[in-house]
């Protein structure tokens, strides 16, 4: 009885990341072609592929990328959630698959942070 | 102690490293190196207007600024077809890289106080000059 309701319980954290991956990328597609809020359209584009990613990381060794932080001797975390990812990535996604990734964070962070101040005033009605 | 004479002979792993300097100070000369390469890769592409690391915990925090003013598909392969490459070569170390473009406007203010410049090409070319 345990082992099928720890089982229920582990597929439901796999199923909750394909659902909201699935639900950022139809926000995605609504959003990214449409300035000035292209921004979080492609920042949804990035937490899309990063669900799908903890999906599939569900069914490794690690199960989740914040809970499986290395620790240094003080008890902290030795990295953030983020360098801790993109290592996961590097070391088992191929080079296609790790550009694919990056560049998504790259174009998020750049269309969040740099690129509403010069189209995104004229485009705001 | 000269570490581009190092990085340009055998010593490129940590296991290496060990070999030669020990367990304890190995990590800090692995991230020297690192750095090294990083500088030397990096600087290669003429949009690299300068590179900027600091330490967070365990973690390399890298910021390679480009002297560009908006997403080039191009570029951004390249850079990480060569941030790929570290990675790979480096893989006992946890990084972070970020490229934002900065065009020719002096944004060194995004950049944190404590954060280490390790390339300039403003700096490179009056060096050069001399």
């Amino acid at each position: 009885m345990y082992f099928f309701k720890a089982r229920e319980e582990a597929m439901a954290d796999y199923v909750i990341h394909v659902l909201q991956a699935e639900h950022n990328e139809k926000t995605a597609k609504k959003l990214a072609f449409n300035p000035p809020c292209h921004d979080w359209g492609i920042t949804a584009a990035f937490y899309s592929a990063i669900h799908y990613f903890e999906s599939w990381l569900f069914h490794t060794k690690h199960k989740h990328t914040e809970t499986s932080i290395l620790i240094d001797n003080e008890g902290k975390l030795k990295y953030t959630p983020h360098a801790w990812r993109e290592k996961i990535v590097t070391d088992e996604f191929t080079r296609r698959g790790f550009k694919a990734f990056r560049k998504l964070r790259e174009a998020s962070g750049i269309a969040r942070y740099l690129s509403f101040s010069r189209i995104g005033r004229s485009s705001i009605k | 102690m000269d570490l581009t004479r190092i990085y340009r002979g055998l010593v490129e792993s940590k296991v290496e490293l060990e070999k030669v300097f020990g367990e304890k100070e190995e990590i800090i000369y692995l991230e020297e190196l690192t750095l090294l390469i990083i500088e030397q890769e990096y600087s290669r592409y003429e949009k690299v207007k300068s590179i900027y690391v600091q330490k967070y915990r365990a973690e390399l925090q890298v910021q390679v600024l480009l002297s560009i003013d908006e997403y080039n598909d191009e570029l951004m392969e390249n850079l990480l077809d060569t941030e790929y490459d570290i990675r790979k070569r480096f893989s006992c170390l946890t990084f972070t890289f970020l490229y934002p473009p900065v065009r020719n406007v002096e944004r060194e203010d995004i950049m944190h106080p404590e954060a280490r410049c390790i390339f300039s090409r403003q700096e490179k070319k009056l060096w050069q000059i001399m």
